[in-house]
C-alpha cells in the first residue's frame, strides 16, 4: 500500500518535472528565426470587433470634432449631470475658477454673454475642474461666491478633470462653443481686450462673434484663438 | 488709474546701471520719464536686487535689445499664477551660474488681468513687494517687467501657447531657440539656459 503510494506520487510529479524541463534554459529570442516568419494570430470570427482604442476615447476634442454626450460632471447639489442632457442646444462651456483673477475679472463679461444669448437658446455652464476648489464636497465656498456674484450660468464640477482633460482646457476662463449638433466650433479666449482697457466698441468679442456665427448656421470667424488666465490646477497634479 | 503712457517705464527702484538704462529706454519715448517728475524711487530692496519696471509692447522691445548682445531668457509668470511662482527659485537658481552672459526678464501678468485695480505704479509695488516677501534674490542680470499692453502681440512675438508659465530662450538677435510650455523643473531651466549659449 505504501509503495503504491510512493508510485501514484511519483506518477503524479512526472508531468510537472517534464514541463519544467521543456522550459529552455535561455530565453527564446525576442526576434523570430530569419526565414520563418512568425505566424499571424486567426482571426476569430466569433471574436467581437474592436472598439475603439482607450487612447482615443481619451484624445482631446479638436474644433470639428463631435463632442461626447456622455461627459458627466456633478452640480453644486452633488448629482450627476451630463451633455445629453442639453442635446440639441447651442452650448457654451468656460473653465471656471472663483479664485482666479482673470476668471472673476471675466465674471461681468460672461454675465453680459449669458444674458445675451439665453433667450436664444443658448445654454452656459461654467464648470470648475481646479484641484483646490472642489476638493471639499459640500462646494460652500463656490455656492457662496455664485450667490454673492448673482452668477447666472449652471455651475457643474468636473471632479476627476475627466472634462478638463476632453477639452485640453488651460485655463480659467477658456471657452467652448458647442452647436445643436453637438460639434465643437470654438475653443479660445472671451475676447482681445485682457485688461478692459478698450473702449467697448473697439472689444473684439471672439465668443460673441462665435455665437452669432453659430446660431446662424454659419462658422465662426475665428474657430479658435490662444486662451488666457490662469493655469487651470490638475487634480492630483503637485503643484 | 494713473495715466498710460505708451513706452513709459516706472522705475520702483534700481541701482544707478540700472537706472540709467530704465531711462535710457524710458528717454527713447519720453525724454520725462525719469525726470524730476517722475515718482520718486523707494528705497533699495535687497531682497530683490533687480529693476522692476512696467512696460508696453514696444517698451519691451527697448529693453530687450538694451541687453546688449546677450541671450535672454523670458519667463512669463504673475504672482496670481501658483505654478508659476513656484518655479521661480529654481528659475534663479539656474539662472545664477551664468551671471551677465545672459539676460534674464520675469514677465509678469500682473496688469493683464481685467479690472485689476493697479495701475503701472501700483503693480510694480505690488510684484516688488510680493518679491521681497518670498526674499527671492534675483540678482543685477534679472529683471522684473511688468507687461501692460495687448498679450496678443507677447503671443506673436514669442509664438506663446497663451497660459502661463512659459519661458522662451532667445538667442543674440533675439530669435526664439527654446522654449518650455508650462512649469519647468531646475533640470529643464539649465537645459534652457545650455540652449541659449548656442
Amino acid at each position: 500500500m505504501h509503495r503504491n503510494w510512493i508510485a501514484a506520487t511519483l506518477l503524479a510529479l512526472t508531468p510537472v518535472v517534464a514541463l519544467a524541463q521543456s522550459k529552455p534554459a535561455d530565453p527564446a529570442p525576442a526576434k523570430p528565426p530569419q526565414g520563418e516568419p512568425a505566424p499571424k494570430p486567426q482571426a476569430d470570427p466569433a471574436a467581437p470587433k474592436p472598439q475603439a482604442k482607450p487612447d482615443e476615447a481619451r484624445k482631446p476634442f479638436v474644433v470639428g470634432n463631435m463632442v461626447d454626450p456622455s461627459l458627466s460632471f456633478v452640480d453644486l447639489e452633488g448629482k450627476t449631470r451630463t451633455l445629453k442632457e442639453f442635446a440639441g442646444k447651442t452650448i457654451l462651456l468656460d473653465f471656471w475658477s472663483i479664485e482666479c483673477p482673470v476668471s472673476k475679472g471675466y465674471e461681468a463679461r460672461l454675465t453680459q454673454l449669458a444674458n445675451d444669448y439665453s433667450s436664444k437658446g443658448v445654454v452656459f455652464l461654467a464648470i470648475n475642474a481646479n484641484a483646490g476648489e472642489i476638493a471639499d464636497d459640500t462646494y460652500a465656498k463656490i455656492k457662496d461666491y455664485v450667490k454673492k456674484e448673482k452668477v447666472p450660468y449652471t455651475i457643474l464640477i468636473d471632479k476627476k478633470n475627466v472634462v478638463a482633460d476632453r477639452f485640453d482646457a488651460q485655463t480659467t476662463p477658456h471657452i467652448f462653443v458647442i452647436d445643436d449638433k453637438g460639434k465643437l466650433r470654438y475653443a479660445g479666449g472671451v475676447d482681445d481686450d485682457e485688461t478692459f482697457k478698450k473702449d467697448a466698441k473697439a472689444v473684439k468679442s471672439f465668443v460673441r462673434d462665435a455665437l452669432d456665427a453659430v446660431l446662424a448656421g454659419k462658422e465662426p470667424p475665428q474657430a479658435t484663438t490662444k486662451p488666457h488666465g490662469c493655469s487651470i490646477k490638475r487634480v492630483g497634479a503637485k503643484s | 488709474m494713473s495715466a498710460r503712457r505708451p513706452g513709459a517705464l516706472i522705475r520702483s527702484h534700481a541701482s544707478r546701471a540700472t537706472a540709467a538704462i530704465a531711462c535710457a529706454i524710458a528717454a527713447a519715448f519720453f525724454s520725462s520719464a525719469c525726470g524730476p517728475k517722475a515718482p520718486t524711487a523707494a528705497p533699495p530692496a535687497p531682497a530683490t536686487g533687480g529693476d522692476v519696471v512696467a512696460v508696453d509692447f514696444d517698451g519691451l522691445q527697448q529693453l530687450l535689445a538694451s541687453g546688449g548682445a546677450r541671450a535672454t531668457v523670458v519667463n512669463c509668470w504673475a504672482t496670481w499664477c501658483a505654478p508659476c511662482v513656484a518655479e521661480l527659485p529654481d528659475l534663479l537658481a539656474a539662472a545664477a551660474p551664468w551671471g551677465e552672459s545672459v539676460q534674464v526678464v520675469l514677465l509678469s501678468y500682473d496688469l493683464m488681468v481685467p479690472n485689476s485695480g493697479f495701475d503701472r505704479v501700483s503693480g510694480v509695488a505690488h510684484v516688488k513687494r510680493f518679491l521681497e516677501e518670498r526674499k527671492l534674490a534675483l540678482g543685477d542680470h534679472v529683471r522684473v517687467v511688468l507687461y501692460d499692453d495687448a498679450v496678443s502681440k507677447l503671443d506673436d512675438r514669442f509664438d506663446l501657447p497663451g497660459p502661463i508659465p512659459t519661458t522662451v530662450v532667445l538667442d543674440r538677435a533675439g530669435k526664439v531657440v527654446g522654449r518650455e510650455r508650462g512649469a519647468a523643473t531646475r533640470a529643464r531651466f539649465d537645459e534652457l539656459f545650455s540652449a541659449s549659449a548656442k
